[in-house]
């Protein structure tokens, strides 16, 4: 390995560095970027809260940020729908929590995923936006008729799930460091309750 | 050891933040978190027990982007400092690449710093890891309790007891405040991206 090739690399390493940790904000896209894309990026963070950890701050932030769109999409049938059955499905869980229906965490995904590929994608027509939400309303009316039908006692706090917007791969790597661990504690456990066994005995 | 991918081109680069509990080695990761927030798609992601103290470990990811040819993917961690949890410590030290050693600079904290050390010391032999092969940077933290009358230790004192031997780069900071803990993080990146490249070529 060369001296010099090994002293550029430093030198692209600390600039890169001091980019990537300074102060400024990153430079903006010269994409012209829809209105709406901040606010959909909140709501989406918000979304992601939920999926990892059902809490009411989670939940109140996410009303919220639906609130916060209400304006700006006023004009905008499609989204304006979308945006009531999150809230609907909002509601339902903050209401009911853990017996929530496990399929309503996954519906909000799907409707908040129908809703931003209505913001961002130009190129789909009105006509295919009207399409999108009709099947997001028939499957929203399916999952109400399935509340109705089932009684609720049924634990909707799943597993974490990879989130979309951060790295599979390095998601992957925490969930793989929390099954070991369960199972590090498991087998921990296990080897106290031999010893309290043990010592019972002795 | 880093994940490296040749077809992608792709460094995966695993930093542990150590110490004493109550160090700051979390109250780190969330100054660094806010002050890279809006760059990078993914969240901080911790997990607590009652009391806020961590319980398995704080978790970072983001991405550096690309360096020479290959895209850098960096996470950061940290683990529990109490005693007790060593065996989490333990598990999370798998695979490091580079370490961040939080010390408290408080004198009552004198021991359990060295206790720390020493037992990520032993805890890196069960992974067959020589301290002194590994890139480390020490951080002597809460620098900053001084102006309130605290007493703390001298950075002669912090370097003899923990750095004597390794003689690695040392940072004073105060996490809280934020001071310094920029530079420590940036020059634990670097150390351990330049060690991977080492042993690459």
């Amino acid at each position: 390995m060369d001296k010099k090739s090994n002293d550029t690399f430093a030198f692209d390493l600390e600039n890169r560095l001091d980019d990537f940790f300074s102060d400024s904000l990153p430079p903006k896209d010269d994409s012209p970027a829809p209105k709406a894309d901040f606010p959909l990026k909140d709501l989406k963070s918000t979304i992601l809260a939920i999926d990892w950890e059902i809490t009411d701050d989670a939940l109140d932030d996410f009303l919220y940020r639906i609130d916060g769109l209400a304006e700006p999409f006023k004009d905008n049938k499609v989204n304006q729908t979308l945006l009531r059955i999150l809230k609907s499905l909002g509601k339902y869980i903050r209401t009911h929590k853990s017996k929530a229906h496990p399929e309503t965490i996954k519906r909000i995904m799907a409707v908040f995923a129908a809703l931003e590929e209505s913001v961002t994608n130009d190129e789909l027509s009105r006509s295919d936006k009207e399409k999108m939400l009709l099947e997001e309303v028939r499957q929203f009316k399916r999952l109400k008729e399935k509340i109705v039908e089932s009684p609720p006692p049924r634990p909707s706090v799943a597993s974490p799930k990879p989130r979309k917007a951060v790295d599979v791969s390095q998601i992957q790597a925490l969930f793989e460091a929390i099954d070991q661990l369960k199972s590090l504690m498991a087998s921990e456990l296990g080897a106290i309750r031999k010893e309290l066994r043990q010592l019972r005995k002795e | 050891m880093a994940f490296i991918n040749t077809k992608t081109k792709e460094v995966q680069v695993k930093l542990v933040f150590v110490g004493p509990g109550r160090g700051g080695k979390t109250t780190n990761l969330e100054y660094i978190f806010k002050r890279i927030r809006h760059r990078i798609e993914s969240d901080m992601v911790s997990i607590k027990t009652q009391g806020d103290r961590t319980l398995f470990f704080d978790f970072l990811p983001f991405e550096l982007g690309a360096i020479k040819d290959y895209n850098v993917k960096t996470q950061l961690y940290t683990v529990p400092g109490q005693i007790k949890y060593n065996a989490t410590r333990k598990l999370v030290l798998k695979g490091v690449d580079g370490i961040v050693f939080v010390a408290d600079s408080l004198v009552d904290r004198r021991e359990s710093n060295i206790n720390s050390l020493n037992n990520l010391k032993d805890n890196l032999r069960f992974y067959d890891i020589d301290i002194a092969d590994i890139p480390i940077v020490f951080q002597y933290n809460k620098r900053d309790l001084a102006t309130e009358g605290m007493p703390i230790l001298d950075v002669e004192t912090l370097e003899k007891d923990l750095n004597a031997r390794l003689n690695a780069p040392s940072f004073t900071a105060s996490a809280l405040k934020g001071d310094n803990v920029i530079p420590t993080v940036k020059k634990a990146i670097s150390k351990t991206v330049v060690a991977i490249r080492k042993k690459l070529l």
